[in-house]
């Protein structure tokens, strides 16, 4: 039974590149290193609010995975056990105390090379501004109220919406249940529902 | 099967539009929601909820990030492969980190996890580490006057952006160490995504496995044009 189940996780191709890089292969970490890392900062930034400790963040989550290579066992998903670190990684910022009361905007791009591809882009009509204007309030709403939520709440929804994460995967990296998952999700959603009531309700009219 | 009130299935309606019930619960919640136009509104404001998360914009990241992320590993290498005594010091110098930075042992103290027997054992390794360091029966460079971390010292680019708070710290230690003239006297970089190699590691970092992170986080400092700031630090410092 055990066999059963464990078979297809060794047939994931990340799973595979770890077990490579577990070798010595250095290429398969760069390949996991370039396929996972926006996500990881994603996730990061997202947590904490901070851009730019999120990718300090992320790169010490990479280092961790290089310095622990031979803890993972090909028991689980590798990207749960990526995510595993990196919610311990955001965890352990959150606690310091720093983040409570800055956030920063993600809606420009940090680097010289974003500031240059948003001036290329074409002049939006008034009606896509509008859209943009709404879904960049949003944003800003969404990041305040997930910065509000308790921290399981906030990784929780963030891994199930924005990584497409199932509950049990979840689970797995928060070290809970998959029924408490089912209620951190639901709870994460009403507290933003919540927030962004004349949002959702103007929608529904 | 019997059917959930309205009470029962509101809990559940976020993990329906996942699709994570099971089959049972599933027909009973899609059963509940045919009968009640108030569920329905109410799926429909999750599952607005639940896209507009989806949709928010992704922070990708910056364009040096890989290339200061293989640095990194690179001088990750360089400490594990450092000597004993050298590993010793670095410990020691990350125990002094997470004393000077204070919240771990605040919140521990706080928790009254400790106990009495701790107090010989804490001796004993601060004795170790000392001995270790070279810090307790020498007047080296690490014993310093202590400094004065008032807020109007800090510089308001440090104030307002936290994620630098910590980088401030390790820098004003630093600065005890008395590597920091010898990094102030760097040539500053044309470029930001400066190629750090070898040859243009002043030879202090090189030979000094402690201070490879904090040479980064310098250079990185630089790069924000934080430098300048710290630097008048270290003039009210040793004021």
């Amino acid at each position: 039974m055990e066999q059963k189940e464990r078979r297809p996780i060794r047939d994931d191709p990340d799973v595979q590149n770890m077990l490579r890089f577990q070798q010595g292969d250095m290429e398969a970490f760069q390949e996991l290193f370039q396929k996972f890392s926006p996500a990881v900062v994603n996730f990061a930034a997202k947590f904490l609010g901070v851009r730019a400790r999120a990718e300090e963040i992320a790169q010490e989550v990479f280092i961790q995975v290089y310095r622990w290579q031979n803890r993972y066992e090909p028991t689980a998903k590798f990207s749960t056990w990526l995510f595993k670190i990196a919610h311990n990684h955001c965890l352990n910022e959150v606690r310091k105390g720093e983040y409570k009361v800055y956030l920063e905007p993600f809606d420009l791009p940090a680097d010289k090379e974003g500031e240059e591809r948003e001036r290329n882009l074409p002049a939006p009509d008034a009606e896509r501004g509008e859209e943009l204007l709404a879904a960049k309030e949003a944003a800003g709403r969404i990041q305040e109220i997930l910065h509000r939520i308790p921290d399981n709440q906030r990784t929780a929804i963030l891994l199930s919406r924005l990584e497409g994460m199932s509950y049990q995967e979840v689970a797995d990296v928060i070290g809970c249940t998959e029924n408490a998952v089912k209620s951190l999700v639901f709870r994460a959603t009403q507290n933003l529902k919540d927030g962004l009531r004349d949002m959702v309700d103007d929608h529904e009219q | 099967m019997s059917n959930k009130t309205q009470t029962q299935v509101i809990p559940e309606l976020v993990a329906y539009l996942d699709g994570e019930l099971s089959e049972r619960d599933q027909s009973q919640v899609a059963a509940a929601l045919r009968g009640s136009s108030h569920l329905q509104q109410e799926t429909a404001r999750l599952e607005r909820v639940g896209s507009l998360v989806a949709n928010l914009e992704q922070v990708a990241p910056s364009s040096n990030f890989a290339a200061t992320f293989w640095q990194r590993l690179e001088h990750e290498g360089q400490i594990e492969e450092e000597s004993p005594s050298a590993r010793w010091q670095r410990k020691w110098a990350e125990w002094q980190d997470w004393f000077i930075e204070g919240e771990g042992w605040k919140e521990w103290l706080a928790g009254g996890q400790w106990t009495p027997a701790c107090v010989p054992v804490a001796s004993l390794l601060i004795i170790l580490g000392s001995l270790f360091s070279g810090t307790l029966f020498t007047s080296g460079p690490s014993v310093v006057p202590p400094v004065s971390h008032q807020r109007g010292q800090i510089p308001a680019q440090v104030v307002q952006n936290p994620a630098f708070f910590r980088d401030y710290w390790r820098t004003v230690r630093l600065e005890r160490w008395a590597h920091f003239d010898e990094i102030v006297k760097m040539q500053a970089p044309a470029h930001p995504n400066i190629n750090l190699t070898r040859e243009n590691t002043p030879s202090k970092v090189i030979e000094d496995p402690n201070f490879f992170t904090h040479y980064q986080i310098l250079r990185r400092m630089e790069q924000f044009q934080h430098f300048e700031s710290v630097q008048d630090i270290a003039d009210v410092s040793s004021g």
